[in-house]
């Protein structure tokens, strides 16, 4: 493996209950890039994402993540690969019944030896990068969708991962706060070399974030291009990408 | 959002838990941890019905329960431990433990003893402790804190103990010598009734038994002697004797009673010897008594015959009697 | 007739398939609870707290109100009966008994099912929608320790406390009616109650109440866990959780009323 790929996908198949939805996927995840795995409705593009983060088993294939192969790992060995990544959900899957700084907290106290102070202190610093220190203490119900990704990343960079995994970051937000989104991982890219894996169909997003794509098709069931996205608008061979690439502004 | 429950939900242990160490103290931990006076005893009757936890009464108080049963080592009695509340018997603690077993003994010698008795109709019975003075034991089996009450027969074991007592006697009884005797008191009998002297005597006394009473039917329209009632009183007694004879036989033979019966038949068999000896004698005596009782007819008809009123009525007896 | 047949095969199939991935969470809640005792400190007392809040103090009115009625139900049926032979004291034997061993724990874990099964089931069915299920999953925590514990936890200290207020309810509800119906008096009705019900019995309702603890619990999260990720399926979920536990737990009754009868 090279030293700058982080993730390296082979030969991957998945599904589940017997029903192949991708196979034959191969491709490269570098460090410090943004990866955007992009694709229509029902292409299995958020199936995909939760294979790699170890959610669903892959019915044949390989999956590494650093130098373990998620594909193959046990439950207790999964957990500890789970540990180098952060995943921000659709819904951002934060804790209702906990406070934004309890939500965050929580990391910390189950995987640090970190004392009272300290926690406060890292919840601080996460909380001010996305922007959000002065909610701490609100519960996710108290605060919109938008701030709720936010909080999400926060929490996702609770314990400094190299990789996050975003599942359709912009969904349900509107194009401001959507934008705003796309700017704070720009920033945490350059302020934290952060490896990004992104599921989304926001064409928005994806030229302004996106340094490689690979694009999921639902008829072939498997990847067809991966690529540069703006080089794929142009210059694509395959005509249906081309086509997806330049519906720019129109939702999918 | 959790600090606000601390209270409550401390409250709610706190009642919670009180109230379980409530229950198990008030279901048996009181009790049980309660200082006990240890007693056993040991029965040789069924204790069928008793229970460990069944009730241990005196004179009808509850004082405790019965803590263990088991079959003991010797004679396979069966020995009933029980555990007494001291509260329920005027303890005194400050007496030593061989003090008390010096009271225990003395109680015991007073008829102190444990008897089972039924507690209502359910078949379940209970430790009854009290005083039977008719009930009095010697054994001693008390160890230093464990004292020994003797136990009692219970009112059903004595019932069956006389039951069985009786059908005891009843299958010791000797038939087979009673028949043999019988057999031999009817043969003597038979002997004294078939003796041809006896079989003479009855006949004649039957016909002047008979005699007798058709002119004493005749006799009695005239009579102002007294000695000729006196005569009839005489045999009427012998022929009582006689039944009374039989009727004694009757009763000895039907009587079960039952002790030294042998010996009773015996002592009838003499009875009915003697007592046809004694029937020849009076026999002999009537006789007596009637030739006699006949004589004084004879001088009755002979003033009779003077008699002028009744010349031919008397003609007629003083035929017959001529006869 | 074949249709049938292949009905109540599968159906059977399934409920075999149920009471398999039954036993198989309660032994992995049981390693789960295992662990956790091993560390307490890793334990979340925060929400096993807010779940002893939930399922203990806020049930223990209706709790207190329905075994109350309870004895007071049993009582006026016994009453009617014992009348009949002029043995009405032994009421107070009956109510205790039958309070203490039997209908105070299963009551109690009747209403628990309706009120903390369900909201387990809710709750992680809610969770499962969110994705928060799978975010502890991608946390590196297991949802089954980090979900499933504090509830155990907070159920396995609740019910037995539960179950004793519901016991003190019962027989206060036979009571008020042997007081004031038959008029027996007060000392008499706690004599005969204590006379009547030993420590096993009380112990034996206190093991039953434990049992339905860990049954209510894990059918509730188990019904959590197996919830489609929709709003239907979290509705689905609850109602399986009440049913299936209800269900699970009269049979465990009934189990545990067979066992203790041998003993």
């Amino acid at each position: 493996m090279n030293e700058n790929t982080l993730i390296e996908v082979r030969d991957l198949q998945i599904g589940y209950s017997g029903r192949v939805v991708q196979e034959n996927l191969n491709f490269d995840v570098k460090r410090g890039e943004i990866f955007v795995i992009l694709g229509g409705s029902g292409c299995g593009k958020s199936t995909l994402l939760k294979h790699l983060i170890g959610l669903y088993q892959p019915m044949s294939g390989d999956i590494l993540i650093g130098e373990k192969n998620m594909a193959k790992a046990k439950v207790a060995d999964k957990r500890e690969i789970m540990q180098k990544f952060g995943v921000l959900y659709q819904s951002a899957a934060l804790f209702g019944s906990m406070t934004l700084a309890e939500n965050i907290s929580l990391i910390l106290e189950e995987f640090t030896d970190l004392s009272k102070e300290e926690r406060e202190k890292v919840i601080d610093e996460k909380l001010s990068l996305v922007d959000l220190k002065e909610f701490r203490d609100f519960m996710p119900s108290e605060i919109s969708g938008g701030m709720k990704k936010r909080a999400g990343l926060a929490r996702a960079m609770a314990l400094d991962p190299p990789i996050l995994f975003f599942d359709e970051p912009s969904a349900g937000l509107d194009p401001i706060s959507s934008a705003q989104l796309d700017k704070l991982m720009l920033e945490l890219r350059d302020k934290l070399n952060t490896t990004m894996v992104v599921v989304t169909h926001e064409l928005d997003s994806i030229f302004t974030i996106a340094d490689r794509v690979i694009v999921l098709d639902a008829k072939e069931k498997t990847m067809v291009e991966q690529g540069d996205p703006k080089d794929l608008r142009e210059n694509s061979d395959n005509e249906w990408v081309r086509e997806f690439l330049n519906r720019s502004g129109e939702k999918h | 959002m959790y600090e606000e429950n601390r209270f409550k939900v401390g409250l709610f242990v706190i009642l919670g838990v009180t109230l379980i160490i409530g229950f198990v103290f008030f279901l048996g931990l009181k009790t049980a941890l309660e200082p006990k006076l240890y007693f056993h005893t040991k029965f040789n009757e069924s204790v069928q019905g008793l229970e460990v936890g069944s009730p241990v009464k005196f004179k009808g108080v509850t004082i405790g329960n019965v803590s263990k049963i088991m079959i003991g080592k010797e004679n396979k009695r069966i020995r009933v431990d029980m555990e007494i509340n001291p509260k329920t018997i005027d303890y005194d603690p400050s007496l030593s433990k061989e003090d008390h077993k010096n009271m225990i003994t003395e109680e015991i010698s007073k008829g102190l003893c444990c008897q089972l008795q039924m507690s209502g109709i359910t078949g379940m019975k209970y430790v009854e402790i009290d005083y039977f003075p008719d009930q009095l034991h010697t054994d001693q089996f008390s160890t230093y804190d464990d004292y020994y009450i003797p136990p009692g027969t219970s009112v059903f074991q004595s019932t069956v103990d006389s039951i069985s007592v009786a059908l005891d006697k009843i299958s010791k009884i000797d038939f087979d010598g009673i028949g043999k005797d019988l057999q031999e008191t009817v043969k003597s009998v038979n002997k004294i009734t078939s003796s041809e002297q006896i079989k003479e005597i009855l006949k004649s006394l039957a016909e002047t038994a008979e005699e007798i009473k058709f002119i004493t039917k005749k006799v009695r329209k005239f009579t102002d002697s007294d000695q000729l009632p006196n005569a009839f009183e005489q045999v009427d007694k012998t022929l009582e004797a006689i039944s009374e004879l039989s009727n004694e036989i009757k009763t000895q033979v039907k009587s079960a009673d039952i002790k030294g019966v042998s010996t009773e038949i015996k002592a009838t068999l003499k009875e009915v010897k003697t007592a046809g000896k004694d029937t020849t004698a009076s026999i002999d005596k009537s006789l007596k008594e009637l030739d006699k009782a006949l004589y004084e007819v004879r001088e009755l008809a002979k003033s009779l015959e003077n008699d002028p009123s009744s010349i031919i009525q008397g003609s007629q007896q003083k035929d017959r009697f001529a006869n | 007739m074949r249709k049938i047949a292949i009905k109540v095969g599968s159906n059977t199939f399934y409920a075999i398939n149920k009471a398999k991935s039954m036993i198989v969470f309660i032994g992995e809640t049981y390693v789960a609870l295992c662990k956790a005792l091993m560390n307490p400190q890793k334990i979340r007392w925060r929400e096993t707290l807010f779940y002893m809040n939930m399922c203990g103090f806020e049930a223990l009115p209706i709790i207190l109100l329905i075994c109350f009625l309870m004895g007071l139900i049993l009582g006026i049926q016994a009453a009617f009966i014992l009348s009949q032979w002029g043995t009405e004291v032994f009421m107070a034997d009956m109510i205790g008994l039958v309070i203490i061993k039997e209908l105070g724990p299963l009551m109690v874990a009747i209403i628990a099912t309706g009120r903390c099964g369900s909201a387990f089931a809710a709750e992680i069915g809610t969770m499962k929608v969110n994705e928060e299920v799978n975010a502890l999953t991608t946390m590196g925590l297991e949802p089954s320790r980090f979900l499933v514990i504090p509830k155990l936890i907070a159920m396995l200290i609740t019910m037995p406390l539960l179950s004793a207020f519901g016991n003190l309810a019962g027989i206060v509800g036979g009571f008020s009616v042997g007081f004031f119906q038959l008029d027996i008096p007060a000392v008499t009705y706690y004599q005969r109650t204590v006379n009547a019900v030993t420590v096993m019995d009380f112990s034996e309702g206190m093991i039953k109440a434990l049992c339905f603890a860990l049954l209510i619990t894990v059918i509730g999260c188990m019904s959590g866990f197996d919830a489609k990720d929709d709003a239907q399926g979290v509705g689905s979920s609850t109602t399986s959780a009440v049913v299936n536990g209800i269900f699970v737990i009269i049979v465990c009754d009934t189990i545990l009323a067979l066992l203790f009868n041998l003993l």
